[in-house]
């Protein structure tokens, strides 16, 4: 992976102002993506993995906002870096990179779809936007794209409502729409959840091949570790609006470095690492949004914890052996 | 498929009309007491009584014969487009509604229409604008306009209308639909520019709570669907932010509003009586509630028909319109 990344977050951070206090979503998020890679970004609700692609798609919404960082998005190859950070949500330069080079599908794929519009509209308003193509042509490439789905009968399903198509179906349509215009980045936010398992693998499946198809990069978003494990390339494991670890897919799992991403491990049935075979937790929670934790963010649930530094100083993200990167006092 | 709908809806719509008409019937002359007895008091008052006049009016209605019969003759008579005579102007109840009905509808659908002209807008900007200044400002004006009553602000829009035409020198009665000199006079053009000067004062008091009313539904209906991830889905596309809460929120919000239609139909004739009575205007509304007092048996029962053939109307026209918008709904599908 000589090439150059086609979407690089450096040092991101997304914050909250609200009357309460301020939430820090996403504090200081740095990853880079390259042309047919994968990359998973896993954590438990809350810890700001939505909100860092969100950030991209300038999808943040008001009280909400980039406070630090870049977020640099390459167009093609050779072309000069775009820093998404920097653009205001409704501008015209980053509506016309959403949806086209930099498409997003999101959960709950039920209720993705207007209830009251045909599924060929919504398809032909993102060709519309971001292509010269005609009407014709439009009609045309958006149904090669339900083809391409897996949708039959696509020229009939174009023009059917969405409540006509179940849970995993629609899924697909909304990944028909995203991948209508060829992006160059696909941000997948946990796609399966809420689909049955058989559905589940049909759409990972979908997407990898529709990925070496068009040289995407996929940043895919979960906190199912099986679906990480089938798809992914590497892996960055969040925790409180960090990157706490970030590795290659093999390596995360023969060797996890960070105790949180063990514990996580621990935490899923059938896991090798639960020594009496009994399912493992995480002890304590994860703080409120508005708490502020000293040294350490995990301090307080991490079974190695070095009390006087670790709830003292925080630690550094930095590379351990040439190919885990890790934040934790235990490797400096 | 939309007209074997619309007819099958018309034919079910017969039977119940004429169940309908038969309770109108009856609930009518449930209060003791009937014209004829309110007759013979007005004569009593005024010296005389009359008893061959009186004969003549329980001979010429049936008054003598039990309530069912006196159904069958006014419904026989309605099925020739003969309502009755009102008892109390001695004049058919059809003229009297022809002469009444054109500007009540004039007065409501203009009222409707300047309502969701006005409360559409308000009321997305409102659930754009959440919990900002400008959503507590149009919270606060809402609901002052909600909470004044219609009367207060017809006899404020009536000194108000009369103080203006004084400052310029002109005479101006606030009262009533007409100025005096097209009272009672036929349908005319000069009328209608007449009806056109007076009509303003009942359409701005009719369309005050209401347009505040429904500024907060849809205020509502488009929050709520603002949070729904279509709405993300489709400013992921990349599409304009305007065009994405017009083009979609909005769109879903709208449909609850249209079924409303249906229900705002039959108000047309009494929804607004304490005003048109206040403001003394010739529509229908003060009429029932004079026919009601004075057991004017057809008159009441023409208006009360009337209404209901209306909101049966309005049922239908809001079930064809939301089937028409909202493809979820079919019709006469079970």
């Amino acid at each position: 992976m000589q090439k150059d990344p086609i979407l690089e977050f450096d040092n991101v951070a997304v914050e909250y102002q609200l009357d309460e206090g301020v939430v820090r979503a996403v504090n200081g998020v740095s990853y880079k993506v390259f042309p047919d890679e994968t990359l998973a970004i896993v954590g438990e609700s809350g810890c700001g993995k939505s909100q860092s692609s969100y950030a991209a798609m300038g999808l943040i919404q008001p009280p909400g906002r980039i406070t630090r960082g870049h977020i640099w998005f390459r167009e093609a190859d050779g072309k000069p870096r775009i820093d998404l950070a920097g653009l205001d949500r409704n501008s015209k330069e980053i509506r016309s990179i959403r949806g086209g080079k930099l498409a997003m599908i999101f959960q709950e794929p039920m209720t993705a779809l207007s209830p009251v519009h045909r599924i060929g509209r919504q398809l032909d308003e993102v060709l519309k936007l971001h292509t010269d193509m005609g009407k014709p042509q439009r009609i045309d490439r958006g149904c090669e794209m339900l083809r391409r789905v897996g949708i039959p009968d696509a020229r009939k399903r174009y023009d059917q409502f969405s409540f006509e198509f179940s849970g995993g179906m629609r899924q697909r349509i909304m990944i028909a729409i995203a991948l209508a215009c060829n992006p160059r980045v696909l941000i997948a936010d946990e796609p399966t959840t809420g689909l049955d398992v058989t559905i589940q693998s049909q759409i990972l499946e979908l997407m990898k091949t529709l990925q070496a198809e068009h040289h995407m990069a996929v940043v895919l978003i979960t906190h199912d570790l099986a679906v990480v494990a089938e798809t992914a390339d590497r892996v960055a494991v969040m925790y409180l609006g960090r990157i706490v670890e970030m590795a290659d897919v093999k390596t995360l799992f023969a060797a996890p470095k960070h105790p949180y991403t063990i514990a996580l491990m621990k935490s899923v049935i059938g896991s090798p690492l639960a020594a009496d075979g009994r399912l493992q937790t995480i002890r304590g929670s994860v703080p409120g949004p508005l708490e502020r934790v000293p040294g350490c963010d995990f301090h307080p649930r991490c079974d190695a914890c070095i009390p006087g530094l670790c709830d003292k100083q925080e630690p550094v993200f930095k590379d351990i052996d040439g190919k885990t990167q890790v934040s934790c006092h235990l490797f400096c | 498929m939309l007209g074997r709908y619309i007819l099958k809806r018309a034919l079910l719509a017969v039977p119940t009309l004429l169940l309908i008409s038969f309770s109108i019937f009856m609930f009518i002359q449930l209060p003791p007491g009937s014209y004829v007895e309110v007759k013979i008091e007005q004569m009593k008052k005024e010296g005389t009584v009359d008893m061959s006049e009186v004969n003549q009016l329980i001979s010429r209605y049936k008054l003598d014969q039990p309530a069912h019969v006196q159904y069958v003759f006014w419904m026989g008579g309605l099925l020739r487009g003969d309502m009755g005579e009102s008892f109390v102007d001695g004049r058919d109840v059809v003229d009297i509604l022809a002469e009444r009905l054109p500007p009540t509808v004039a007065i409501s659908v203009i009222t409707i229409c300047l309502t969701w002209a006005i409360a559409v807008p308000f009321g997305i900007f409102a659930a754009v604008k959440k919990n900002t200044v400008w959503d507590y400002l149009l919270t606060f004006i809402g609901l002052a306009a909600m909470a004044t009553p219609g009367f207060v602000l017809a006899l404020v829009f009536q000194m108000a209308a009369v103080g203006w035409a004084e400052s310029h020198g002109a005479t101006f009665d606030p009262s009533g639909l007409f100025s005096r000199e097209y009272l009672g006079e036929p349908w005319s053009f000069g009328k209608v520019i007449d009806m056109a000067k007076h009509i303003w004062i009942p359409v701005a008091i009719l369309g005050v709570a209401g347009t505040a009313g429904m500024i907060r539904i849809l205020r509502a209906n488009v929050i709520d669907e603002l949070r729904k991830q279509y709405v993300l889905c489709a400013r992921a596309r990349g599409l304009h932010p305007v065009l994405v809460i017009l083009r979609y929120p909005v769109r879903v919000a709208i449909n609850p509003m249209i079924s409303n239609i249906g229900l705002v139909l039959p108000q047309i004739i009494s929804g607004s009586l304490i005003i048109e009575k206040v403001l003394n205007l010739e529509t229908v509304g003060p009429k029932l509630l004079m026919s009601l007092q004075n057991q004017d048996t057809y008159m009441a029962a023409g208006i009360v028909l009337m209404q209901c053939v209306l909101a049966i109307v309005g049922i239908l026209v809001s079930d064809v319109l939301l089937s028409m918008i909202d493809p979820r709904i079919k019709f006469g599908a079970k």
